[in-house]
């Protein structure tokens, strides 16, 4: 048996072209990627020179967001209800205006400030003097590069590290709360202070390669690490209260194109090739970087041949033409009508009727005045006994408080017309009927009323009408 | 059919768009942009229009109703949430509703416009008309903003079956429990426990004092009054539909005021506790309640008079229906089986066509079982008077008195069968229909 086969087209192609088109434009909008890759002490960065480790595993313990823009972390950081450290750890560039701003202000409206800088330069200096400390890191190396430092803190740590390119940290002054807390061995010259600013608590540490990954991973970094836990916990008191921010934004970064352009061996080994490839298909794969040069070169064709050929014009208009027209005659074009609304009846008996009544007024006829004759005459010889053509009628009404000379009037009125239109008598000659059964109405409401019927207002005509048939079994 | 389809704005703007490039390539004119600009807006509608619709076919929808009585407003809403982060504009909406409801408040469509994540209400009012009205789904068409992509019509949310139930005023039973004491609906004939007078007879030693008739003894007699006993009735009511049911102003049909007859006098008869039970007949619906006692009774009676569907039971027939209403014997068996050994006092309310009198007609062998057949038979014609003036009235009356004189024939032949018969005009209260019923 054949079992023939549909395509169902659940999401049209065009949907799905214009979608990615949307998609490229708004990539292209973003702005060009910057994806870059530096070589320094960059928690980002998992090379020798990176603090990538250090980042892992103060993150196993604390909250620790990396610092890449420290005016958007004071917005995020506002209201500021925890306790904040700042880990600097040899920054590259220097600290803007807007960042030492932004810095002290986490200094003045956070639960608690620390800070804690490792760094053998003096791009520090600036944060430390921006929070009012009277620390400041030395310009010049300490000489030999490799050294050891006795570090004794006044939170209970003691012990050795390994010095690579360390600076002295020199006080301002010597009063105030100041406190030794590592010396160079053989030199004797400070390397690292403690100190109490009205409760900010400040660390400075004259070397930053304690913390770097190629540090952390030997076989020394166990006590260099064990110093930053030991500090931090000081610094941070209850974990779950405490952020730890961590300088991101002062280093110089690599555009990974041109780190592979340059073929530099000696910068390559500073950093972790896997993460410099990827960056760099990134960057190339972004829409800014292909999208704008290819429509540069369509546009260029397109001239180019325009310029070469002036037919092409025409050529280009033709296939336009065309692809708008596919393009229409693709879509199934519906006319646009209003939904129908439920249109809302009553339906009555003699509609007809009565539509024409309500619209047109009433055409009455000579038939209709006979029905009168029929139910006026019903209705009187029920209540009185006497019908119309009872010459005792007026007396007999003129008992019930109709003026006598008015309804022997009335009764005259409507015995000669029903004669007449009976054809017992053919006079009146010419009779507009429709006058004549007008009045007959008029005349019959006024007779009626004293007798509590009416033909006009809702009222017990039909059911006296049936009471007179069914006493006199008349017409 | 695709789910967006284009309108003819679109070819417009399309020949448009493409005029100004080809303008702009044959170098008349710097309009190339312009052009390409609108064939993308027609593009960029288009995938609106697309994402839009499935947003709106997922929205979820819930609809409800309160209100129950008739006369009373009857507020049907739906909500409708929009689940995607797509906004959904514009969509045209229009109810679904039956054609003899009237809406009182809100519009019967409109254009709305569902934020993403949020939700939109739509709300209608009408006064409740008695029976089982089937209101909804909303219909929905999407369109983009300039009318470029129309979506395909959704149905949305669910139908609505909102009973109204009929109006039973306290001030009309008072009304009719003095019709009632007057006219005996329940006399046993008996003397007994009641508060009926019976008669006045001599005085026995057991007699209470208290029913001394003190006036006998002024003139030297000692007598006592005597009361009838009550007694538990058995009621049928019988409601017999057509077509002609329907006709009159909202509000003011037959079958409403025969639905304010019939549950007005329920209720009474309920509280007397008697038992009560209803069969009502029609094209489409040949339906019953159980003899039940006291309220019972009534909300059994209430509830299917609630449940009458005027499409399904009376603008449309069934021909199984028809077969047993139409056949007198088997209609009165049918009717028999449904009621116990005793004495029934059935009240039956029809119009005056000719189908439903015959159905009346077809009641009356029941008579030699010891029924009491009352029907009360409604002229249709005469409802909806109130809108002409009073000269039209007037003339209106006498052009359908030839159709009253045919509903005099009815009855006189419904009299023939022994069916007390009597006519009800539109504007007679159930009080007034009772005191008539038992000549009073």
């Amino acid at each position: 048996m054949r079992v023939s086969r549909s395509r169902e087209v659940l999401v049209p192609g065009l949907l799905i072209l214009a979608l990615t088109i949307i998609g490229l434009v708004a990539l292209l909008e973003k702005g060009p990627l910057q994806v870059l890759t530096a070589p320094g002490a960059y928690p980002g960065n998992n090379g020798p020179l990176g603090t990538s480790t250090l980042y892992q595993k103060l993150r196993e313990n604390y909250t620790v967001i990396p610092a890449t823009n420290w005016g958007y972390l004071r917005q995020v950081l506002s209201p500021c209800n925890v306790s904040v450290v700042i880990l600097i750890v040899s920054p590259e560039t220097p600290y803007t205006n807007e960042d030492l701003e932004s810095i002290s202000y986490l200094r003045s409206s956070c639960k608690k400030f620390s800070l804690l800088v490792a760094d053998e330069g003096v791009e520090s200096n600036k944060v430390l003097e921006g929070i009012g400390s009277s620390l400041r890191i030395s310009e010049a190396m300490l000489q030999p590069y490799s050294l050891i430092a006795n570090l004794s803190t006044p939170w209970g740590w003691s012990g050795r590290v390994l010095l690579d390119k360390a600076s002295a940290v020199n006080p301002l002054q010597t009063s105030g709360n100041l406190e030794p807390i590592g010396f160079v061995e053989v030199l004797g010259t400070p390397i690292a202070y403690y100190e109490n600013i009205g409760g900010v608590e400040v660390v400075v540490i004259g070397d930053g390669s304690l913390f770097l990954n190629q540090v952390l991973e030997s076989s020394v970094g166990e006590y260099s690490l064990s110093f930053m836990k030991s500090t931090i916990s000081h610094l941070c008191g209850v974990p779950g209260e405490c952020i730890v921010l961590m300088e991101a934004s002062k280093y110089m970064g690599l555009d990974p194109v041109e780190v592979l352009r340059s073929n530099d061996r000696r910068l390559i080994s500073l950093l972790n090739i896997v993460d410099v490839m990827l960056s760099f298909l990134a960057k190339i794969l972004h829409p800014s970087t292909w999208l704008p040069p290819l429509l540069n070169l369509i546009d260029y064709s397109i001239r180019s041949l325009i310029e070469l050929n002036p037919y092409f014009k025409g050529f280009i208009v033709v296939v336009s033409a065309i692809l708008v027209a596919l393009m229409v005659a693709r879509e199934r074009r519906v006319r646009d009508s209003m939904l129908e609304d439920v249109t809302e009846v009553d339906w009555y008996g003699f509609g007809e009727f009565r539509r024409h009544l309500l619209s047109q007024g009433a055409k009455i006829t000579k038939q209709d005045f006979i029905t009168l004759y029929n139910m006026v005459d019903s209705v009187l010889r029920t209540l009185t006994g006497s019908s119309l053509e009872d010459p005792r009628l007026p007396q007999v009404l003129e008992t019930l408080g109709i003026d006598a000379v008015e309804a022997e009037r009335y009764r005259g009125f409507m015995v000669k017309y029903y004669r007449r239109a009976t054809k017992q008598s053919l006079w009146p000659p010419i009779v507009l009927w429709g006058r004549v059964a007008r009045k007959a109405i008029l005349l019959s409401e006024r007779i009626l009323e004293p007798l509590g019927v009416s033909i006009a207002t809702p009222s017990r005509l039909e059911l006296i009408v049936e009471r007179g048939l069914r006493i006199g079994g008349g017409s | 059919m695709e789910v967006v389809n284009a309108t003819r704005r679109l070819l417009a703007l399309i020949l448009v768009g493409g005029l100004f490039v080809a303008f702009d390539i044959v170098g008349t004119a710097r309009t190339g942009v312009l052009g390409l600009s609108l064939i993308i807006l027609a593009i960029a509608s288009r995938v609106y229009v697309t994402l839009a619709q499935g947003a709106l076919a997922t929205c979820s929808v819930k609809g409800s109703y309160r209100g129950r009585v008739e006369g009373g407003d009857v507020d049907v809403e739906y909500e409708l949430c929009n689940n995607s982060i797509i906004p959904i504009a514009v969509v045209e909406l229009s109810l679904n509703y039956p054609q003899y409801l009237r809406l009182s408040r809100g519009s019967r469509g409109g254009l709305i416009a569902i934020p993403p994540r949020g939700c939109v209400g739509y709300r209608v009012s009408y006064k409740g008309r008695v029976g089982l009205h089937r209101i909804g789904p909303l219909r929905a068409v999407l369109r983009d903003p300039l009318g470029l992509y129309r979506g395909v019509e959704l149905s949305l949310g669910p139908v609505l079956e909102v009973r109204i139930r009929p109006f039973a005023n306290e001030r009309v039973l008072r009304a009719i429990f003095q019709a009632s004491r007057a006219s005996g609906i329940s006399r046993s004939r008996r003397p007994g426990e009641g508060v009926e007078f019976y008669s006045v007879r001599d005085y026995r030693p057991e007699d209470e004092l208290r029913r001394v008739y003190w006036k006998a003894l002024a003139r030297g007699k000692l007598a006592v009054k005597e009361f009838e006993s009550e007694i538990s009735t058995y009621v049928l009511f019988v409601l017999a539909l057509d077509e002609t049911m329907l006709y009159g102003p909202y509000l003011e049909t037959p079958l409403e005021h025969a639905s304010r007859i019939l549950a007005s006098i329920a209720e009474y008869v309920s509280r007397r506790g008697d038992y009560t039970a209803i069969l009502t007949i029609g094209p489409g619906i040949l339906a019953r309640t159980e003899f039940k006692r006291g309220r019972r009774g009534y909300m059994n009676i209430i509830e299917l008079l609630s449940s009458i569907n005027y499409e399904d039971h009376i603008l449309r027939g069934s021909h199984e229906v028809k077969a047993i209403v139409g056949d007198k014997m088997r209609m009165a068996k049918y009717v028999k089986a449904m009621c116990p050994r005793e004495r029934i006092n059935v009240i039956a309310v029809t119009s005056a066509s000719e189908t439903t009198s015959s159905l009346i007609k077809n009641l009356s062998p029941l008579r030699s079982l010891g029924f009491s057949i009352n029907a009360l038979i409604l002229i249709p014609q005469l409802y909806g008077l109130h809108r002409f003036n009073p000269f039209e009235r007037a003339v209106y009356r006498l052009k359908v008195h030839s159709d009253v004189k045919r509903v005099h024939a009815y009855i006189k032949e419904l009299r023939s069968h022994g069916v007390n018969a009597i006519m009800v005009t539109p504007w007679e209260t159930p009080s007034k229909v009772i005191a008539r019923i038992y000549g009073v």
